[in-house]
């Protein structure tokens, strides 16, 4: 199954929401949609599913143009945020609704409804109302429901944004597995950093209606494009192209990545830091670093054990710079 | 929460207040009706099963025709976005507010023996329908349309990417979800019709009602005894709908939290066919009152537009029995922002027993003045009170007991929606629970304070049965003044009964703009 976006482009009113998106996935696997909340995710997501007509482009799904075809001709399942289950139906009506659609058989259904209660771990609660249920197993029925039919492509639209962050974190591992164990190719929408490569093995970032950035979520980690990405991936050390403090042959903004810098007591020759503050995050430790040579400071993140022991604010560190740490950034 | 005093304060009064003014009344009417030979007899006459036959089948026809007119309306109302949505929704406020008197005044200036078209339909069973569907269209359309608005959306775009055609989620999805709406809107609109009362008497006192029927035993024939038998025949079965209402309204406040969707607009023939569904609700709710409006300064006969109508509201009362029109507007005034300030006050107890006292009962047991008919309660006041009810207080005690159920309607979910934490806050910066009340909840209910102001007065004002049982010539209102004039020959008489009609139309007019801003609360 392959997607195609083909200059795809929506506005509401004044406000331009989606801006010339090309985006193709192929094979199978889950490609994370990750952008700001209002940066146009969530209609492109609508516009794939035939929920809104865009202004321009096409739609393809394996090459067919399928942009002025309704939802419910495309091959596809969604679970929505508010998952929007029915609430005349139960669990199994539910479940079933678009097998009960394909005119299959009441065995079928039934057989099928129950092939997917297990898959998502809520067997033996067919019979439930919906309303009954607790958040997370909600979720799990809106799941089971847009899977029901074998669509070829699964949207989900910030399917864990009304859970409580253990409820969530939870889940997301559980998504993550399901959904690579599937045959199907997913588009997952999500504002949150760590959801999205925690469930997708490869990542579009959004913004202000374009994809920004697309690739396996190591790389797009390792290698933001540009200081937005680069903030917005929770880096915090950015230089903005007149104020780098190395000398450098690129002439864009520069990225230090912290995570590859190693902490040492002061030796001569290497870069001095002094550290001005010292913050507890749980069980790792942020410093702020003023750097002399530099004139200005760096962010250092990581566990107290990569730290040389017994220091404090005042103090002075080693800093172990590799040139790797140094990533260059495209404008924005 | 912590101390709830004040709360059981006010739910022991609430509850005082209904147990004296409500079951008292009607307890006093069964008394009444008591007598195992006057029941018999009544109970043997055909002519009485007659009347219920009938009461029965006209509010059985109206409530499916209201449905058939009103669910197409609905549905379109809840899935489409369109101009003038804003202006539609107001109107359709119209029969929560507009007096019976006033819509059967309409109906007589546009269909009676001087109506414009010149067919007079007065006294015929289709006048009686045509009535009840104006009068009760536009709350199926509110009811099932509001719901249908809040949770179809999204839950038709369910439907639609998992394989459902348009057709098939209007059938799997939009019509099982309104189904409980749907029922709900039914057995409210039964209730009005089988209980009907200012449209029967003044367009077919012919085919009487029940309701009617108990008015004529009582204030023409002195036959309390039967009357009393009707009543308590009544009571039961509207009792047993308003019971089913109470349980509908509680099924439809179970739903899925979900963020509102915009909603898209109609294209193609859906735009014609909601074209012309709503040019027809609005020609059905507009056209009785314009002609009315019209009829008003320019009588079907006359040569040319008269004030002669309104020249006679300032008439003198021509003979004892006979208020004067201006007496009438006078008392209307009186009576109508005496009951709000009585009625806002038991509405409030009412409201914040519920909800800060624990005393839910009293949330379904407000309803119970809707249920029981006007004219049962006016009786029941003359048997219960016959002293009381003789004083200007009987009537604005009964005008209360019919107006504070808005009230209590319109602050419930408002206190409801006050975040308790704002309270818990108040309280630890100092202040106890009357000081609460003064300077958090008061203030913050203001705005529904004033829709429930307004809902009380245009209540009172409109208030016809219960009046029309209790009142005496000096403290006549304008409904009274109104069915007085209709009753008398010449076209006089008839001019000034279309004037106080309009008079009373304009004031519950501005009452409806007030209310227009917050929407009828939880009714």
């Amino acid at each position: 199954m392959t997607l195609r976006l083909d200059d795809l482009s929506k506005s509401f009113g004044a406000v331009s929401a989606v801006e010339s998106v090309d985006l193709e996935l192929s094979g199978s696997g889950t490609l994370a949609l990750l952008g700001p909340s209002g940066c146009g995710k969530s209609t492109l997501l609508r516009l794939i599913a035939g929920l809104e007509q865009p202004d321009r482009g096409r739609v393809l799904f394996d090459g067919r143009d399928v942009t002025q075809l309704p939802p419910q001709k495309r091959d596809m399942g969604i679970v929505f945020q508010d998952y929007a289950l029915f609430p005349h139906l139960n669990v199994a009506g539910n479940v079933g609704f678009s097998l009960v659609e394909g005119r299959r058989s009441p065995a079928r259904i039934k057989s099928r409804v129950g092939e997917l209660l297990e898959l998502v771990g809520l067997l033996g609660l067919e019979r439930r109302k919906v309303f009954e249920l607790s958040g997370g197993q909600q979720q799990r029925v809106a799941l089971a429901r847009a899977l029901a039919a074998e669509p070829s492509l699964l949207l989900l639209d910030e399917p864990l944004s009304n859970l409580d962050p253990e409820l969530r974190g939870a889940l997301q591992v559980e998504l993550h597995d399901l959904l690579s164990g599937l045959a199907v190719r997913a588009l997952y929408v999500t504002h949150d950093q760590a959801e999205a490569f925690a469930v997708a093995p490869r990542v579009a970032l959004m913004r202000s209606g374009r994809i920004l950035q697309d690739g396996p979520s190591a790389e797009v980690l390792a290698w933001p494009g540009n200081a937005w990405a680069a903030r917005f991936l929770g880096y915090r050390n950015v230089f903005s192209a007149d104020n780098r403090p190395v000398r450098s042959d690129h002439d864009g903004a520069l990225l230090l990545r912290d995570d590859l810098i190693g902490m040492t007591r002061p030796v001569a020759g290497s870069l001095i830091g002094h550290i001005s503050r010292i913050e507890r995050i749980s069980h790792r430790l942020r410093l702020t670093l003023a750097i002399a040579d530099w004139g200005g400071d760096l962010i250092w993140e990581g566990y107290e054990r990569e730290l040389p022991a017994g220091i404090s604010v005042g103090d002075e560190l080693g800093l172990d710079v590799p040139d790797a740490a140094w990533v260059k950034l495209e404008p924005e | 929460m912590h101390d709830r005093t004040l709360g059981h304060v006010l739910g022991l009064f609430a509850a005082l207040f209904l147990a004296v003014f409500f079951f008292y009344p009607l307890a006093a009417i069964l008394f009444r009706s008591a007598g195992v030979d006057s029941l018999l007899q009544i109970l043997s006459n055909p002519y009485y099963w007659g009347r219920f036959a009938f009461t029965l089948g006209q509010a059985l026809l109206s409530t499916a025709l209201t449905l058939l007119l009103g669910l197409p309306a609905a549905l379109l109302f809840g899935r489409y976005e369109f101009t003038g949505k804003r202006l539609l929704r107001s109107l359709f406020t119209v029969p929560f507010v507009m007096p019976t008197v006033v819509a059967a005044v309409g109906f007589l200036a546009l269909l009676g023996p001087r109506g414009v078209f010149g067919t007079d339909l007065r006294g015929t069973l289709t006048l009686i329908l045509l009535a009840h569907v104006f009068y009760n269209f536009p709350v199926v359309v509110r009811v099932v349309g509001s719901y249908l608005e809040a949770t179809a959306p999204q839950l038709r775009e369910a439907a639609q990417t998992l394989g459902a055609s348009p057709w098939r989620t209007l059938l799997r999805v939009e019509l099982p979800l309104a189904a409980p709406a749907l029922a709900a809107a039914a057995s409210l609109v039964f209730i009005f019709t089988f209980t009907s009362f200012g449209v029967i008497l003044i367009l077919a006192p012919n085919l009487p009602t029940v309701e009617v029927e108990i008015y004529r035993l009582t204030s023409r024939l002195l036959r309390l005894d039967a009357a009393a038998v009707l009543v308590v025949g009544q009571l039961l079965l509207v009792g047993c709908v308003s019971r089913l209402y109470v349980l509908l309204q509680r099924q439809l406040s179970v739903r899925m939290g979900g963020a509102a969707r915009s909603l898209p607009r109609p294209s193609g023939v859906v735009r014609a066919l909601l074209a012309v569904q709503l040019a027809v609700a609005a020609i059905l709710i507009l056209s009785p009152l314009v002609a009315l409006g019209v009829q008003a300064f320019w009588p079907a006969g006359q040569a040319g537009p008269t004030l002669a109508g309104f020249r006679a509201l300032h008439q003198a009362p021509l003979t004892a029995t006979f208020s004067g029109a201006g007496e009438a507007v006078f008392n209307s005034l009186l009576f109508a922002f005496g009951t709000m300030v009585l009625a806002l006050l038991v509405g409030f107890a009412f409201a914040y027993a519920v909800v800060r006292g624990g005393w839910h009962w009293l949330d379904d047991a407000s309803l119970l003045p809707l249920a029981a008919s006007a004219v049962s309660l006016g009786f029941g006041y003359l048997i219960a009170f016959p002293r009381l009810a003789t004083s200007p207080w009987g009537l604005l005690l009964a005008h209360t007991l019919v107006a504070f159920p808005f009230v209590a309607r319109a602050l419930l979910p408002a206190l409801r929606a006050l975040p308790p934490s704002l309270l818990e806050a108040a309280g630890t910066l100092g202040a106890g629970s009357w000081s609460r009340l003064r300077r958090i909840e008061l203030p913050l209910l203001r705005p529904s304070f004033t829709t429930a102001a307004a809902f009380a007065f245009a209540v009172s004002m409109g208030e016809f049965g219960a009046t029309l049982v209790i009142t005496r010539p000096e403290f006549a209102t304008i409904p009274v003044a109104i069915f007085d004039r209709l009753g008398r020959p010449g076209l006089t008489s008839y001019s000034a009964a279309l004037a106080l009609s309009v008079v009373l139309m304009v004031v519950t007019a501005a009452a409806m703009l007030v209310i227009d801003r917050s929407g009828p609360g939880e009714l």
